[in-house]
């Protein structure tokens, strides 16, 4: 069993992402964050250790990016798998998500058989590896 | 008349004249010996310096300017006149209670040495262009200011849009979503004129994210500042056209590609507006069981126009202007699906570029889409 924190403040987003890892694997338990105070508390002080993180990028008070950056900036999250969610496909969020060490972006698609593809596409390939590559060494 | 009397009248017409000529003239006029001291001055000139003749005659010519302009004249002097040469430049004359009056000076020397001089009064030249000059600023200060505002607003607009494409999306992400799960899970429990419905709607916002995504990319040419550079043209159109294959790969098109065409364009924006004509193109000759799309150019007048030609159904060429204005359709939805924002997009990109675009068709007989880059 895998764990997964979603980071999403949309509520029909959360169930959408939750059904689309659902129809992947029974087994993964997706946590829902509604936004980014809840997420930071989850990680740094219930230290809840997900094995992936699902990050929208416009969220209330603290944004994606600030998370994001948090997290790398940590010692121990250093190298956990972040995955933007996002509605955005503009060019300078997806750099500026890279730049800060994001592992993959997807742009929320409005087609729920692409999200399904989409979340199994990360799923093998941040999940399913023996090793996760070292981000920032 | 004899000669003689002739010459005496000849003379005394002269002599008035160039008398009327020098206390009237609007010029200042001044005389001086070889040493520069003055023989004449006529009435405009003692004006200007506020002296009259007396106080004139017999005075070196350096006094009757400021420091700067009477070492100018010194040297002119000195150099040109010397040489008999003939000179224009400008002073400031000094009057007796200090003003400066800046002058346009035409110097002449005469054969004895001594030199002539006239002046122009430039006061009420300078005045206009000081008028001028002010107006030029405040016309800068303008352009500016309106430029601002120019950027505000594009800047408002930039995230207007950003906004709309977004927060369209998540509502219909959720429609279109949870649609699909009720097909999938419940769809058994459903009759088949419910499951229907559910379809019509998935349908429908699949039919909304192309509108919100083709507006993005509308107002996105809209706003896009432009890179020109030489491009070949026919290297973006083959990657199109390979692309197109292959979305049905099922599909014969016969695509006829002029190689090496190269144009003096943004290569971004270019496939923006490449991608929409041959997509167009592709699409609307899905009914031809030998579908054919050409790209080539040809020259008139020196001036290079591209094409993209297809034999496709065509339109009504009463419709040729009408078929770049957004939202515009010619064909049934049913038929030939599409938002009617391509070709708007398009023509925005042509006339970025400070070209043109047109087109020649007519109803199921192809259509061929012209345009120019400059």
């Amino acid at each position: 069993m895998k764990i997964i924190l979603l980071v999403e403040d949309n509520p029909n987003d959360q169930l959408l992402a939750i059904k689309a890892f659902e129809r992947n694997n029974k087994e993964d338990r997706v946590i829902v964050a509604k936004d980014g105070e809840e997420a930071l508390d989850l990680l740094f002080k219930n230290k809840i250790s997900p094995d992936m993180l699902l990050l929208d990028l416009k969220l209330p008070r603290i944004s994606g990016f600030e998370i994001l950056k948090q997290i790398r900036d940590s010692r121990i999250y250093k190298t956990l798998p972040v995955i933007i969610l996002s509605t955005s496909g503009e060019e300078q969020d997806l750099l500026k998500a890279y730049n800060l060490g994001c592992n993959s972006y997807i742009r929320k698609p409005v087609d729920f058989s692409e999200f399904i593809t989409a979340v199994k596409d990360i799923r093998d390939y941040w999940l399913d590896l023996n090793e996760v590559p070292h981000l920032h060494a | 008349m004899n000669k003689k009397m002739k010459d005496q009248i000849n003379h005394k017409i002269n002599d008035s004249i160039y008398e009327k000529l020098v206390l009237n003239m609007n010029e200042a006029l001044w005389m001086g010996d070889k040493n520069e001291k003055t023989l004449y001055a006529n009435p405009k000139f003692c004006d200007l310096v506020e002296l009259n003749l007396n106080e004139i005659i017999g005075r070196y010519s350096y006094i009757f300017w400021d420091r700067q302009s009477s070492k100018k004249v010194k040297k002119e002097n000195e150099t040109k006149r010397k040489l008999g040469l003939s000179s224009s430049y400008t002073g400031n004359l000094l009057s007796k209670s200090g003003k400066r009056i800046p002058v346009l000076i035409s110097g002449t020397s005469l054969s004895d040495g001594g030199t002539i001089g006239i002046m122009t009064d430039l006061r009420e030249l300078k005045k206009k262009e000081k008028k001028i000059r002010n107006l030029n600023l405040n016309l800068e200060k303008r352009v500016r200011e309106r430029t601002r505002e120019l950027e505000i607003a594009n800047r408002e607009l930039e995230s207007f849009s950003y906004s709309v494409s977004h927060d369209l999306r998540a509502p219909l992400r959720s429609i279109s979503g949870f649609s699909s799960i009720l097909l999938e899970d419940y769809g058994s429990k459903l009759d088949q004129e419910a499951q229907n419905y559910l379809n019509r709607i998935f349908k429908s916002t699949k039919k909304l994210e192309s509108l919100i995504d083709d507006l993005l990319s509308l107002s996105k040419v809209v706003r896009s500042s432009i890179h020109k550079e030489i491009i070949n043209l026919s290297e973006i159109v083959t990657s199109i056209c390979d692309d197109l294959q292959l979305r049905d790969p099922k599909r014969s098109v016969q695509f006829e590609i002029e190689q090496n065409i190269m144009g003096f364009a943004d290569g971004r924006l270019m496939k923006i507006a490449l991608t929409n004509l041959l997509e167009n193109a592709y699409k609307y000759t899905s009914k031809k069981k030998c579908a054919h799309i050409c790209f080539g150019s040809t020259t008139k007048n020196k001036l290079v126009s591209y094409f993209i030609k297809d034999n496709g159904v065509g339109f009504n060429p009463e419709y040729k202007e009408k078929i770049f204005e957004v939202f515009c359709r010619l064909h049934d939805e049913n038929e030939f699906e599409g938002t009617g924002i391509g070709l708007s997009t398009v023509l925005r990109i042509i006339e970025h570029h400070g070209g043109k675009i047109w087109t020649q068709s007519s109803l199921n007989n192809g259509a061929t889409f012209y345009f120019t880059l400059s």
